[in-house]
């Protein structure tokens, strides 16, 4: 169980809330309004003041780098620093059964990353964002780059994650998407008057 | 010693070939005239200056002029350091690391050659602990300057790389791995090339010093070989106590990067 207690910076108001294993909820809102802000404070990627616990372990007891071992954030454009696909993930790592269920050619893993398309490329990332078995993935529109088959794919791999345990935290824009994987949501309205006033969080359906 | 003084008219004589310089300047329109004529008398103020406080200091053979003499150079040497970063820290921490990293290994470097291997009597003898220092701090400067300006051009650019890597669950000096050593390489770079070039393409300066007045060129080189060694320990004592330093400074405890520290230098 992932337990979020009063998380807030300069950007997003208090988010309180409980979610279980294998839960999804579904954060969205307009462009800019802070869903991904939020969702790289759950990861500790960015300050905020507040609790988090994971199975009733705090954040604070963690070093960081164990607790985004646990909390992986997956951004919606990913970057690769060795030359080769293969390089970026362990040895034992098993490409061809994931690779197959993400409509991905097997031969893909030994491929120069510079030669990958773009949705080649999100396909992967979260390939080797799972790789390791985080207990909560933080999704910033993971299918952003993808047609709707691919798109369609990659949902059912998401959903084979949520049914072993894990609990995902899913930014979109889709309709489709949101109520697939809602209803519990967390939704951004940006402030209209100022642009000093934080924007506003409301959380649904828990 | 068959050593033979200069006259102020050989010198006067020597800076003509800078009209030289400025005539040339002049004839193919390179606009550097201005620039040569400041530099020049800039150069003349500043040796004639430094030859007069030695010579001061010289007179006094106090530890603390020695000192104090040694202080200013490790505190000028870190603005130097500050002036050729692209993105400084901001606050103290831009000037602070740099001349603080400098000074822990200047006076380290000097001090293990004073008291273990020239061993001058009294131990603040001006005449060997300035000049030490000097070549020292001159050269670990250097490194530590292009070591952190390495760093943070890099970490810069690839900061996307980077946070996805930290994002992974990668520690911060994992993630920044190939960066801090792409930093230390470049930081020990200048003088790994001059020991190799060292004899064959160039004659150093401290060695040609002694040799015009009037050293054995086999002592000559003996001292010159000790100031390699202590400059090249410095340097690499140097870069890596900057480049970490810088690691720590752009990161927090919970391994973020934090790049608002650094600011662009106008």
């Amino acid at each position: 169980m992932l337990e979020i207690i009063n998380l807030k910076n300069d950007i997003f108001g208090p988010v309180t809330l409980e979610i279980e294993p294998g839960q999804s909820i579904v954060v969205r809102g307009p462009s800019g309004s802070g869903k991904t802000r939020l969702m790289r404070a759950i990861a500790d990627l960015d300050e905020a003041t507040g609790d988090l616990f994971l199975n009733g372990q705090d954040r604070k007891d963690l070093s960081a780098y164990e607790w985004r071992k646990r909390v992986r954030f997956v951004s919606a454009d990913s970057t690769w620093w060795f030359d080769h696909v293969e390089e970026h993930f362990s040895q034992d790592y098993e490409f061809e059964e994931n690779m197959v269920k993400l409509a991905l050619k097997p031969e893909l893993k030994d491929w120069h990353v510079s030669k990958l398309s773009t949705g080649e490329r999100q396909r992967l990332a979260f390939l080797r964002a799972i790789a390791d078995e985080p207990q909560v993935l933080l999704l910033d529109e993971p299918t952003s780059a993808l047609d709707e088959n691919s798109a369609g794919k990659l949902e059912e791999m998401i959903e084979e994650v949520m049914a072993n345990g894990t609990i995902v935290f899913l930014a979109s824009h889709h309709p489709e998407q949101v109520k697939k994987f809602g209803p519990k949501e967390i939704v951004f309205t940006k402030p209209k008057e100022s642009a000093f006033t934080k924007h506003s969080v409301e959380v649904n359906n828990l | 010693m068959d050593y033979i003084n200069l006259t102020f008219y050989d010198l006067a004589l020597a800076s003509s070939l800078i009209l030289i310089n400025g005539g040339i300047s002049l004839a193919l329109g390179l606009g550097l005239e201005r620039t040569l004529l400041i530099n020049t008398v800039r150069m003349t103020v500043q040796l004639m200056a430094i030859g007069f406080v030695l010579k001061f200091i010289f007179m006094q053979t106090s530890p603390i002029w020695t000192i104090s003499l040694a202080l200013i150079m490790v505190a000028l040497a870190g603005r130097e350091i500050l002036s050729r970063q692209t993105y400084q820290l901001k606050g103290v921490n831009a000037y602070g690391l740099g001349a603080s990293t400098l000074f822990c290994v200047g006076f380290i470097c000097t001090l293990f050659a004073i008291f273990l291997l020239v061993q001058p009597e009294p131990w603040y003898s001006p005449r060997y602990f300035l000049p030490i220092l000097g070549m020292i701090i001159g050269n670990t400067m250097t490194g530590i300057g292009l070591g952190m300006e390495t760093l943070t051009t890099s970490v810069k650019r690839d900061l996307k790389l980077i946070e996805d890597r930290l994002a992974l669950g990668e520690p911060r000096f994992v993630a920044l791995g190939d960066h801090v050593k792409k930093a230390m390489k470049t930081g020990m770079m200048p003088i790994i090339n001059a020991m190799a070039a060292s004899g064959i393409i160039s004659l150093p300066g401290m060695m040609t010093g002694q040799i015009i007045s009037g050293v054995d060129p086999i002592e000559a080189t003996k001292y010159q070989l000790m100031i390699m060694f202590l400059i090249a320990g410095g340097t690499s004592l140097g870069t890596t106590g900057g480049v970490i330093g810088m690691v720590y400074l752009l990161t927090d405890d919970r391994h973020r990067l934090r790049l608002e520290r650094l600011k662009e230098q106008k």
